[in-house]
């Protein structure tokens, strides 16, 4: 399988503050690290799921793929072509293969516009079809993804959320992109209609043979859709592995904490919650070394001064953790063995 | 729902009578804009003479049968002239609104979207905002001369400032909005976002304004009237006749009250229309039926 995407030593760095009265006083302008060195590939039609607190920068991570946001250093290839650099100009044939869906379903499409209109206009602006043919196109478009025909001259304030996210869907589907950026697409919806929405997705990424970068914090949902998964921690991967292995035999401490997060449905299983203490550190002054060490159970000196690198801990499986291993996790001090093991 | 809402259009005059339920204030002030203009427009058929025709007989005629509005000092009709001064008053408050408008959406937009524009452009305009409009407006007609041009461009310029800050923040908060971004990546053009997903939007907010920088237009021209920067004297406007009215204010009170009373009543049409849209396009204030 070929990679659709390729995202290498992604970085976005904020700069806040640093005005002339900020200037005056005295005060420096602060660097937010949003995204700091995030690598990863989605391959052919594969959905790669990216998780993390809020804050932690996977949306910055979408949005700088997308250049809504230009990184401040790093590679985005789209198909093998870099389109970290490209000019706007230049970028606009590029964005034909590469769409979004919002989080928002209410913002998401211009209240003013008919639904139609807002489907057509990616289609219209690469001229893939005009006329007779872009109705019969949109019609298409609207019965695939569940609504109906005869809805394509309404306005957005006539849809539910759920209605109006799958339009947001028909949207990004028109021009038949190789990958799209699903931006937390069901957070803002029912728990029934979330389930819908996906399963949807899922029909059409097997229809359209469509890659899916799916951005979430929600692990049961990212579950369902997801063949790999990526979690994020203050603007860096901890951790990257297939979703089985992932679920399966997490080896970060923080990938597992948030898996004891979430709610099981057999009443009998144990559940061993490991709650972390703290809060998300600042992007602004992330701490020394590893970046997860002031909240981590298991962590040591090593931590305070060596960054762990993303290592390959199984086939596929790669972990950023001085003391990574499958199994519980143990608060005991790490033996020896542990770190031979790594 | 939506079946009802297409299938059954809702009579004119049922709308008019919902909105005079709702927002009594839009119909109120547009018919006390209408009696202004119509008064502007069919001046001339209105029972009025030559504004400027001097009747030495008439000085400071009291107001009654004859002369409705009575004399002024030189016996001019004070009535006429009050009728035909509506004509410099909207003149002036239509073309600051379009003028200023005009010129504060192309300072709005620019800065809104070009970013080292923004910072030079709105120093410019904090400059302008920070001397008093009237002051403004004085020094740019005693550099241009007076004439009904030169005062509308004059209090243009002063209002810009306030069009373009408006401009920009909505600007601002409009290109965060997930459907313009969804129109970028979807390979929208510039002008074409700017056309279909920016322009519309601001328009709500723009006519509101626009309804407050006519009051303030028409208000400006009656100050700078009567402290002589204004209109020439040869054309009658609201505020040199209370200014040429103003030294015999003791003995001769109507030769003030007229034109005054017009100009309170103008300005609080225009208000009044200003707050009803406002309210209208308030989101808060939509009724979802």
């Amino acid at each position: 399988m070929t990679a659709v995407l390729t995202v290498e030593d992604l970085a976005k760095h904020f700069i806040v503050g640093g005005g002339v009265v900020d200037r005056v006083f005295g005060k420096k302008a602060q660097v937010v690290r949003a995204v700091d060195g995030v690598s990863f590939g989605i391959a052919e039609g594969e959905t790669l799921g990216l998780v993390g607190e809020s804050g932690c920068g996977k949306s910055t991570v979408g949005r700088s793929i997308l250049r809504l946001l230009d990184p401040t250093r790093g590679k985005v290839e789209l198909d093998g072509q870099d389109i970290s650099r490209t000019s706007r100009r230049a970028l606009r044939p590029l964005r034909q293969y590469l769409q979004v869906v919002f989080q928002d379903p209410f913002s998401s499409l211009n209240p003013r516009r008919t639904v139609g209109q807002s489907v057509a206009e990616p289609i219209a602006n690469y001229g893939l079809a005009k006329d007779a043919a872009l109705r019969t196109q949109l019609e298409d478009l609207f019965k695939r993804v569940g609504l109906r025909a005869d809805q394509i001259d309404r306005y957005p304030h006539e849809f539910s959320g759920g209605q109006r996210q799958r339009i947001g869907i028909a949207r990004a589907l028109g021009t038949r992109p190789k990958l799209i950026v699903l931006d937390e697409p069901v957070s803002a919806l029912d728990v029934s209609v979330q389930a819908q929405v996906i399963n949807l997705l899922v029909d059409l990424q097997q229809e359209f043979g469509v890659a899916y970068l799916f951005i979430a914090h929600d692990l049961a949902v990212v579950e369902h859709i997801s063949a790999r998964v990526a979690v994020m921690y203050l603007g860096k991967i901890v951790e990257i592995a297939d979703k089985k292995s992932l679920f399966e035999s997490p080896r970060h401490p923080y990938t597992k904490a948030l898996l004891s997060a979430v709610p099981s449905a057999d009443p009998d299983a144990a559940s061993q919650r490991i709650v972390l203490q703290g809060d998300i550190p600042s992007p602004t002054n992330p701490p020394s070394g590893c970046r997860f060490r002031s909240r981590c159970p298991i962590a040591q000196a090593i931590c305070a001064s060596e960054e762990p690198p993303l290592t390959t801990q199984a086939t596929g499986h790669k972990t950023a953790c001085h003391f990574a291993q499958s199994g519980p996790l143990v608060t005991s001090p790490p033996t020896a063995a542990d770190q031979i093991g790594r | 729902m939506s079946a009802v809402a297409t299938t059954i259009p809702i009579p004119e005059v049922r709308g008019v009578l919902r909105l005079w339920r709702r927002h009594p204030n839009v119909i109120i002030g547009a018919a006390m804009l209408a009696i202004a203009v119509i008064a502007a427009v069919a001046a001339p058929w209105l029972g009025t003479v030559d504004p400027q025709m001097i009747a030495p007989f008439n000085r400071l005629e009291t107001p009654g049968a004859e002369f409705w509005f009575g004399g002024d000092l030189v016996g001019r009709d004070v009535y006429s002239r009050t009728v035909y001064g509506a004509r410099v008053s909207l003149a002036v408050g239509l073309g600051v609104a379009i003028g200023g408008i005009l010129f504060g959406l192309i300072v709005g937009l620019l800065s809104g979207f070009v970013r080292w524009v923004d910072q030079v452009l709105m120093r410019v305009m904090d400059g302008l905002m920070a001397i008093p409009s009237i002051l403004l407006a004085v020094a740019l007609i005693s550099l241009t001369g007076a004439s009904l041009q030169n005062v509308i461009i004059a209090i243009s310029i002063a209002e810009v400032p306030r069009v373009a800050r408006l401009v920009r923040s909505v600007v601002l908060s409009l290109k965060e909005q997930p459907y313009v971004e969804a129109a970028i990546t979807s390979g929208t053009p510039f002008v074409l976002i700017l056309l279909r997903h920016v322009l519309p939007n601001t328009l709500a907010p723009l006519l509101v304004q626009g309804t407050y920088i006519f009051a303030s237009a028409v208000l400006t021209e009656a100050i700078l009237s009567f402290i002589g920067a204004g209109t020439p004297p040869s054309t009658p406007s609201w505020g040199n006749i209370i200014a040429e009215g103003r030294t015999v204010f003791s003995i001769a009170p109507h030769i003030v009250l007229f034109p005054g009373l017009a100009l309170s009543f103008t300005v609080l049409g225009v208000n009044l229309l200003g707050d009803g849209l406002r309210d209208i396009f308030d989101p808060r204030y939509v009724s979802r039926t």
